[in-house]
């Protein structure tokens, strides 16, 4: 399924500025929602929506970090960029430590915003496509019978076939039936792309 | 003009853990030109056993590869590289490593490039030398 | 020898004066009891004697020539006359008296009367009364205060040495002149005119006091405390009245100097707090320049693009006018704010002057993540107040509570993540009190005042905070106090602190 198409969000309390904003980016031909308060944006946020978060960091009711907070709790990946009227060092530094993708200060040059947004937008279609290569892959594992998985997880230990069978109490050509069956489900061309695959759905240390 | 540096410990150089419950002294690397900004950090630092400050980048890269490094401060500029690229080399060498870069107070682009490079934290100097020790103290523990 | 009738003896004895009666050789016939005291012969022992005896020896020999003369032609220098002579008493000492003479009428062989007045009891009182007036003109002249003596029309009759120096005129010049018009500066004339009438109806025995400028001669004007007292006759009619003037022209001085200092020390108390809120007031106006930035740099790129949209460009502009507007706006209510202007009390809505700042206030709320609330009770009477110094002062508790907030949680305007339902809230409250009056309190839900600080926390110069002056609060508490209230402190309910001060209301009346 091809992607959406991407949105910008912005979040900001001030109207002027909301508003002008919503204009910058449709001066430079990118589609965007504009909304009051993080309480209006969280309403309809949908996971689904690919983009990326133009936020201001402080707002009355929510602020910008708290709504952040939030979309990572919700384990939300769209990449946040915060402006702020007042920043400074430690509040940027704050945020960045809590996954904010970028910060910019206000007021700024349409150049700057328009190059993290689209930086932003970039990084979320990785983020995306990441995401739905680890998704087919453990979709394919799933499909793999028990014994199937045992063999997969220690050929890509890099076992040889022999030590495989020693370890399972199975025959050699047992061990060879099930590899080649691991690696038309898994639809890998080699071991290597079967262990790139591994890697990539490993949960990270 | 200070030279390039300070006081190893024995204990960490041949590597051996200390399992009599003492301490292990830790090493704080400063990396960055030599500059007004530099010695002030080295001053901060002051009380702080094992500062190492290497004289060349590639001696600083080295180092932050050896056994119980506590922390890298990259203090200023260097000559050899932009600070991000550095900044990136050493996070790419080392996943869990706290670096701290030190930037001029409001200097919030500069300390926004930094994060996103892969720095832990950005202190502004001045005025920020207690936060600076503060970093540096935990990272030691 | 001739004898005095007692008649004549009785006569003699009940004047004061001395009297010796002498027969045509000198001798002496009579002596009276008066003359007994000034010469100090008993009667018994004068009578009889050469009068010679009571005269000097300078005298002595004139006196004998005279009386010789007058015996043979008739003829006297001394009779009809008097005049002062030196005598003697019986102790040898030597005094003036005032001797005149008769030739007592139908007496053979003649005699005569000689009326001796001891001038020196006169001299000696006139030179009492000399020097006492001349003690009483130093004690005029040794004072410290003008004093300064009119008749009923306002003419001087008395100065002393300190109203002659204060006025640089001498005494001729003075003298004689009428006291307003000649050294009352113009403009205090009709003033003084009034002090003055009511002076002389003044019934009571207080003085009355009146302050006006008199003007010396080189043109220079003193501004002078004057009390003042009606002089009375024995019938208790005004006659005159008496000044008592106390140049007060430098101690005015002094003050209006200590209350420009202080005038001064408000304000760069109200810079420095403006300082302390650079950072909401940078993001105040950061807003408003974002917006400007965004809209125009929008229009640019819209205006390079195939078919730019119109409607949405001129909107464009005109939100950038709106916005520089919105700027300039900020500027001005900060301007207003710092601006160094003579104290102007005026009546006041303060709910209307609370709403004014509100906006820089909110901005500084949002800086340390928190909230500020109104809670302003509507209708309520007005003040009369300094608007801008009112102003200061809620600035300054406002910004307080915020800090004292952030403080506790050991942070300062930072843009810490605030933990859920921990934000930070000050509240400004307007209420009626029970006396009808306005009070207005600043109020938070911080850590309060502890203890020793409760009582210290108006001292100039004490502060809770690391980096603080110690001066707000204590330029605050002035301010209130030169409004006719009290800035006072309690503790808030449930927690923190809560500043409050009483403003008098204005007593509407219908006109």
């Amino acid at each position: 399924m091809k992607d959406l198409p991407q949105t910008v969000f912005v979040v900001d309390d001030d109207d002027a500025v909301r508003d002008s904003l919503r204009l910058l980016l449709k001066s430079a031909e990118i589609t965007c929602q504009a909304f009051a308060s993080a309480q209006d944006f969280l309403g309809v946020y949908d996971a689904a929506q690919p983009g990326c978060l133009v936020l201001d960091v402080r707002m009355p009711g929510m602020s910008g970090l708290e709504m952040q907070q939030e979309l990572n709790l919700r384990g939300a990946t769209l990449p946040v960029i915060f402006i702020t009227g007042h920043g400074d060092i430690p509040m940027a530094v704050e945020a960045m430590q809590h996954g904010a993708f970028d910060f910019l200060q206000k007021p700024f040059r349409d150049q700057e915003l328009l190059d993290r947004v689209q930086r932003a937008l970039a990084r979320d279609m990785d983020n995306r496509a990441r995401l739905r290569h680890t998704d087919r892959i453990r979709e394919r594992l799933a499909t793999l019978s028990p014994r199937e998985r045992e063999v997969l997880d220690l050929v890509t230990q890099g076992k040889a076939n022999k030590m495989v069978a020693g370890d399972l109490g199975v025959s050699q050509r047992t061990v060879e039936i099930h590899r080649a069956h691991v690696m038309q489900k898994m639809e890998a061309g080699s071991l290597a792309e079967l262990v790139r695959m591994m890697m990539a759905v490993a949960p990270r240390q | 003009m200070r030279g390039s540096a300070a006081i190893q410990d024995n204990a960490t150089k041949d590597g051996g853990a200390k399992d009599d419950g003492t301490s292990r002294a830790r090493t704080v690397i400063v990396a960055g030109q030599s500059s007004q900004r530099t010695r002030e950090v080295l001053q901060a630092l002051r009380g702080f056993t094992n500062v190492i400050w290497p004289t060349s980048l590639e001696a600083a890269l080295e180092q932050t590869g050896s056994a119980d490094v506590a922390c890298l401060v990259i203090a200023d500029d260097l000559h050899e590289e932009p600070l991000d690229e550095f900044l990136q080399e050493a996070r790419e060498l080392h996943r869990n490593l706290p670096i701290f870069v030190i930037t001029d107070p409001d200097d919030v682009a500069e300390a926004v490039s930094a994060m996103r490079h892969g720095a832990t934290a950005v202190i502004e100097i001045p005025p920020s030398y207690a936060a600076l020790r503060d970093e540096v103290a935990r990272a030691m523990q | 020898m001739g004898g005095v009738s007692t008649d004549v003896l009785a006569l003699l004895e009940a004047t004061l004066d001395a009297v010796v009666i002498m027969d045509d050789r000198g001798r002496i016939a009579a002596f009276n009891r008066s003359a007994e005291e000034m010469f100090g012969y008993r009667a018994a022992d004068a009578l009889g004697r050469n009068v010679s005896m009571l005269m000097t020896s300078a005298d002595r020999v004139s006196h004998d020539d005279h009386l010789r003369r007058y015996l043979a032609s008739g003829e006297s220098h001394i009779l009809g006359k008097g005049r002062d002579v030196r005598v003697r008493h019986r102790d040898g000492s030597e005094f003036s008296v005032f001797l005149s003479v008769g030739h007592i009428p139908n007496t053979d062989p003649p005699q005569f009367v000689g009326y001796l007045h001891d001038t020196s009891l006169r001299r000696k009182a006139l030179a009492t009364l000399e020097r006492e007036r001349q003690l009483n003109r130093l004690y005029l002249d040794l004072a410290q205060v003008m004093l300064v003596a009119t008749d009923r029309t306002g003419t001087v009759q008395l100065v002393n040495q300190r109203a002659i120096r204060v006025l640089k005129l001498g005494n001729a010049d003075l003298m004689g002149r009428n006291w307003i018009e000649s050294c009352v500066a113009p403009d205090d004339r009709p003033v003084a005119r009034n002090a003055f009438r009511a002076l002389l109806m003044n019934a009571s025995d207080e003085p009355l006091t009146c302050d006006y400028h008199v003007r010396a001669s080189d043109g220079e004007d003193r501004f002078i405390t004057w009390r003042g007292v009606a002089l009375r006759d024995s019938d208790d009619v005004a006659t005159g009245v008496l000044l008592s003037g106390e140049d007060v022209t430098d101690q005015r001085r002094a003050e209006s100097e200590a209350h420009r200092a202080l005038e001064r020390m408000n304000s760069v108390s109200r810079l420095a707090t403006m300082g302390e809120m650079a950072a909401g007031i940078g993001h105040e106006l950061n807003q408003p320049l974002a917006a400007i930035a965004n809209y125009a740099q929008a229009c640019a790129r819209l205006l390079r693009l195939p078919s730019p949209d119109m409607p949405e460009i001129s909107g464009a502009l005109e939100q950038v006018s709106g916005q520089a507007l919105r700027a300039g706006e900020i500027i001005r209510r900060i301007r207003s704010l710092v601006r160094n202007e003579d104290v102007r009390r005026e009546l006041q809505d303060i709910n209307e002057l609370i709403r004014e700042v509100h906006a820089l206030l909110a901005s500084d709320a949002r800086v340390h993540d928190g909230r500020l609330e109104l809670d302003l009770t509507p209708a309520l009477p007005r003040v009369t107040v300094d608007g801008v110094q009112i102003q200061q002062v809620l600035m300054n508790l406002v910004h307080n509570a915020f800090e004292a907030q952030a403080g506790e949680l050991g942070r300062g305007a930072r843009g810490r993540v605030a933990q859920n339902g921990a934000g930070f809230e000050v509240r400004i409250a307007t209420r009626p009190t029970e006396g009808g009056d306005v009070e207005v309190s600043v109020s938070d839900l911080g850590p309060g005042l502890a203890g020793d600080a409760e009582q210290r926390i108006f001292e100039p110069f004490f502060t809770t905070k690391p980096t603080g002056t110690g001066l707000g609060l204590a330029i605050s508490r002035s301010i209130i106090k030169a409004h006719d209230a009290r800035l006072g402190y309690r503790a808030n309910q449930p927690r923190g602190a809560c500043f409050f001060f009483v403003l008098p209301a204005h007593l509407e009346t219908t006109q």
